[in-house]
């Protein structure tokens, strides 16, 4: 390679990586049917259906604390006329996602412990923007499954600088993203950014991802990244998983102000996580 | 004056301001001395925080309330003191977190199972 990884940009690692070249088939077929205004919510099971560990999956979490509905949910067709067509389509995303990153070697990240922390951030989110009576608290979920999918990225096309990243914060204890910014030139959310254009994910994602260490940096959706901002910090000061850096991420006061939120609001939300996470997270992660 | 927490909220407890809820609604005027069934109420329109008269008895946070051991306190302490270390511990979040995360934590400790965290 004739070019210094300096010169590197976010979007070169993403078309150099098999995996994250293309999305998962079966997300594709179900965004198209989603999409598609003449399909009938048997017409999208169908297509569920065809995976059978995501529809086992979708049974067991609409069946868990996480939406608890009072009765049992025991079809596809029905789980999906409860929690709707862009609910299905973020928790189908968040598990196929989950899935396609399996391969990566334990070695430098441990792979159960960053997934339990995405999803410890993706339910936090989730009860904060119900708190802050935002609309679709559901699209949260999503933003929190992948906010630090660029580590992801980083750690396979560049592990020799992943290395030196990781090597570098045992020795000071600095924050990563900040070493990312040094070594790189750009940090993960960056690169997680890239990924969610390359996907086609809507442009609030987008944002959201590349500006979670920095919300202020937002300028379309500042509330919306804030919130996975302080989703990070909560997840990191609930000790939910590890994204390979256990400290708490500084918190950017401005964006806080932003929210116009009462700092009662975390125990409420500590608690609605702890049982939340714990009936979800091994639904999710198995398999 | 003080602003506290619905879950440290006892009954008798008399009000520093109306209680509203997200609309405007009065739920409990000021002054009014807090029933059991107000706190229920509170609970159900999502109320999180409560300004309170001060009162001489009972007037301390649940962390120095709970009558929990110091050394298992300062123990819970260290360990969390790591994980803040990038934080600006002064800031109204954080304490709180740090809080929680300490309570968390002295819930982990053997025979401590039972402390109220929230």
């Amino acid at each position: 390679m004739s070019t210094s990884p300096k010169a590197l940009r976010p979007k070169d690692l993403i078309t150099g990586s098999t995996r994250t070249s293309s999305l998962p088939e079966i997300f594709i077929m179900i965004n198209e049917v989603v999409n598609d205004p003449t399909s009938s919510f048997s017409d999208i099971a169908q297509v569920v259906n065809l995976d059978t560990a995501l529809s086992a999956r979708l049974l067991k979490i609409v069946n868990s604390s996480f939406y608890s509905f009072p009765s049992n949910i025991e079809t596809v067709t029905h789980a999906i006329t409860v929690i709707g067509t862009e609910q299905l389509h973020n928790l189908a995303l968040a598990t196929t996602i989950i899935s396609n990153f399996k391969g990566i070697p334990d070695k430098m990240l441990n792979m159960n412990l960053f997934w339990r922390h995405s999803m410890g951030v993706a339910i936090i989110a989730r009860n904060l923007a119900i708190h802050c009576r935002e609309s679709n608290p559901e699209r949260f979920y999503l933003a929190g499954i992948l906010h630090d999918i660029g580590r992801l990225i980083i750690l396979e096309n560049l592990p020799d600088e992943a290395s030196e990243i990781i090597t570098r914060q045992n020795k000071a204890g600095g924050l990563v993203w900040e070493i990312e910014r040094e070594v790189l030139g750009f940090d993960h959310g960056e690169v997680g950014a890239a990924l969610s254009h390359s996907w086609g994910l809507p442009l609030s994602l987008e944002e959201i991802i590349g500006n979670h260490h920095s919300p202020c940096r937002s300028k379309r959706y500042p509330l919306e990244t804030t919130i996975i901002h302080l989703a990070d910090i909560t997840a990191k000061a609930m000790e939910l998983g590890s994204s390979g850096d256990i400290h708490v991420p500084p918190l950017d006061e401005k964006s806080w102000e932003q929210l116009k939120l009462p700092t009662g609001v975390f125990s409420a939300i500590w608690s609605q996580t702890e049982n939340q996470f714990n009936e979800t997270v091994d639904i999710i992660l198995s398999g | 004056m003080r602003k506290i927490k619905l879950e440290q909220l006892r009954p008798g407890m008399r009000l520093a301001q109306d209680v509203v809820n997200f609309s405007g609604q009065v739920l409990l005027y000021k002054g009014n001395p807090l029933q059991p069934k107000d706190i229920k109420n509170f609970k159900a329109w999502g109320i999180l925080e409560i300004a309170v008269e001060n009162s001489p008895v009972n007037s301390s946070n649940s962390l120095n309330n709970n009558r929990v051991d110091t050394n298992l306190l300062v123990e819970a302490q260290n360990e969390i003191s790591n994980l803040f270390r990038h934080s600006n511990l002064s800031h109204p979040v954080i304490a709180e977190l740090m809080r929680l995360s300490t309570l968390n934590k002295l819930k982990q400790k053997p025979g401590m199972e039972n402390v109220n965290v929230y």
